[in-house]
């Protein structure tokens, strides 16, 4: 019971991971924008969450869902307005303003003692259908719980990615001048895109508020966004399957790190090791696999829409479009 | 149809484009040559909106366009391609162009709420391409990556991918460039047929017989001032175009 309720916790932390990577697929894979705030959408949305649901004296003490849902859009609102200063920018500059925004929210969720409860943190958050599942299997259910909603993550984000909008965004991750000379705006459709990346990221704060049942600003560094990056980067950019095992693998083997028996007093040690360990897997990777674990794979339109031709050179008699062999 | 009024552009200190004047009328074949850094590119980045022009102004159709946004002016039908024709290297010949045409499916939520009509518009601009592609002899690698393809046949995707979004007018840069001869007299051929069709050009290149086989009229440029113009056998006779072509060549010997 104990080995079933640890794997279930080492899979939730996983697919928590493996939601933010496929958020940040949308806009850093696909769109190929250099995100590096992704810890501060997930802050943002995890304490909107609990500002809104948790009971006073933190909380306004509203339903569940209101919280949910005003984390992305709070979340998304803010990426609105980062998005609309930086993403005319050269991309370098929006790499800088999405850093030091993250760095802000986590400064501000430290700082404001009144709101946040300061360096602290809020304790003992409640956790959806707490009353009606027992305890001690309570993180069975809740994995399950986020492995259901990866799989929404999943559908929603490769739909996007098989439609005429996913082949937009990649055209414009290839070549925004060319994408602008055949007369598309791209301005908005990269805000839009970011704005829907954040949003996502925002809701996943929530289950990592559940996880952890706590929220304090030292769980909001920007060591998230590298490993979700990493991540990212081992699984294969722009493939969703590559960024959901690549969070997995990469959360499994820092986990792993936690059996590695030392002294109590070289347990800083090992924290430092679990960065050293991503890292070389990162290096290991990038030498043996350069487009990561699952390559970002090229779908032909014609299988995905079910396209087809006639099997003959003609001209039809009413004049109509000319069909060509295949 | 498209009149370039006394356009300048200065980069820094550098005078790359300096009181241009230039006119194409419907359905003629313009050229423009000139050596290296005469400020070809950069004209072109200024009629197409990709550059802001320091002074002078732009009319297409009789409007004046100088004030509009690049998206604008495509919409109006003036398409230009690029020196490096690149375009997306990991999209499929076939998603270069259908990703063209102003879509349905173009947003986050007509993906998902307006699948039936997204599915319907795909197909009728799959056959619109698959035509287009049987044309240019590129049909049979329309599911290759467009970094696949040799420079040749870049140059040719580059001009189906432009001709996608309904020109009326096209400015050419380098179309010939990298292309072997075999290839070149199928690209005369595509320039001509479209002309037939009743397209306009307005090419940049360096290949001077090409140059000379399909155009009405040739300007030519120096140090971003325009040095002449006139018909093709005007241009080769004429002593200044061959001094500053003479020149070049020296100083790339040297
Ligand atoms: N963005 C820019 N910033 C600074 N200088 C530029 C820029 N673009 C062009 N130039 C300069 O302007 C001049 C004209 O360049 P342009 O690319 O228009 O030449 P070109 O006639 O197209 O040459 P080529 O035949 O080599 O393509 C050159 O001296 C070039 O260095
Ligand atoms: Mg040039």
């Amino acid at each position: 019971m104990e080995a079933l309720v640890f794997i279930s916790g080492l899979v939730a932390l996983g697919g928590i991971y493996a939601m933010l990577a496929i958020s940040l697929n949308v806009n850093g894979g696909m769109l190929g924008l250099w995100d590096l705030g992704v810890v501060g959408y997930f802050a943002l949305g995890a304490y909107s969450y609990t500002l809104i649901s948790t009971d006073a004296p933190y909380g306004l003490g509203l339903p569940m869902v209101i919280g949910v849902i005003a984390s992305a859009v709070i979340t998304g609102l803010l990426s609105l307005f980062i998005g609309f200063t930086a993403l005319r920018l050269r991309s370098e500059y929006l790499l800088i303003t999405t850093f030091a925004f993250a760095e802000i929210i986590r400064i501000v969720a430290t700082n404001e003692d009144w709101l946040t409860n300061g360096n602290v943190g809020i304790f003992g958050l409640e956790k959806p259908f707490q009353e009606v599942i027992p305890g001690s299997i309570y993180m069975v259910f809740f994995a399950g719980l986020v492995l259901a909603a990866l799989g929404g993550y999943y559908f929603f984000a490769q739909r996007l990615a098989d439609s005429p909008m996913g082949r937009y965004m990649r055209a414009i991750r290839e070549n925004e001048q060319v994408t602008q000379s055949i007369g598309k705006e791209i301005f908005k459709t990269k805000l839009k895109v970011f704005v829907l990346s954040s949003s996502m990221v925002g809701v996943v704060g929530c289950f990592y508020v559940w996880y952890m049942s706590i929220i304090a600003p030292n769980m909001f560094y920007s060591t998230v966004t590298f490993t979700v990056w990493t991540a990212l980067v081992l699984g294969g950019i722009g493939n969703n399957k590559g960024a959901i095992i690549g969070a997995f693998v990469l959360i499994f083997v820092q986990e792993a790190t936690r059996f590695i028996p030392v002294p109590t007093e070289y347990s800083t040690l090992l924290a430092g090791i679990r960065q050293l360990i991503s890292g070389m897997l990162l290096i290991l990777v990038l030498r043996f696999l350069p487009q990561g674990f699952i390559a970002e794979k090229f779908k032909s339109v014609e299988r995905l829409f079910n396209l087809e031709l006639k099997n003959s050179i003609v001209n039809e008699p009413d004049g109509g479009r000319r069909n060509v062999a295949g | 149809m498209l009149l370039v009024n006394d356009i300048s552009k200065s980069f820094g200190g550098i005078q790359a484009v300096k009181d241009v004047n230039l006119e194409v009328k419907k359905g003629e074949i313009v050229g423009l040559i000139g050596p290296n850094g005469a400020g070809k590119t950069t004209l072109f980045n200024m009629i197409s909106l990709f550059l802001s022009s320091s002074k002078g102004g732009v009319q297409f159709l009789g409007e004046n366009i100088s004030r509009e946004t690049p998206e604008r002016v495509v919409e109006k039908g003036l398409l230009r391609t690029f020196q490096t024709p690149v375009g997306f290297p990991k999209l499929t010949v076939l998603e270069n162009l259908m990703v063209v045409p102003k879509q349905k499916g173009e947003g986050i939520f007509s993906t998902f709420l307006k699948r039936k009509s997204i599915v319907q518009h795909e197909r009728e601009n799959y056959y619109k391409v698959c035509a287009l592609l049987e044309q240019f002899n590129l049909f049979q690698k329309r599911n290759e990556l467009a970094e696949n393809l040799s420079a040749a046949e870049l140059k040719l995707l580059e001009l189906c991918r432009q001709l996608m979004a309904n020109p009326k007018i096209m400015l050419l840069d380098e179309p010939a460039s990298g292309v072997n001869p075999v290839m070149l007299d199928k690209m005369v051929e595509h320039i001509l047929r479209l002309r037939e069709e009743g397209m306009t050009f307005l090419v940049i290149d360096h290949n001077l017989g090409f140059i000379y086989r399909i155009c009405d009229r040739i300007y030519c440029l120096a140090n971003g001032e325009l040095i002449a113009s006139g018909t093709p056998e005007e241009i080769s006779n004429n002593e200044r175009v061959k001094s500053v072509y003479l020149g070049v060549n020296e100083n790339e010997s040297a």
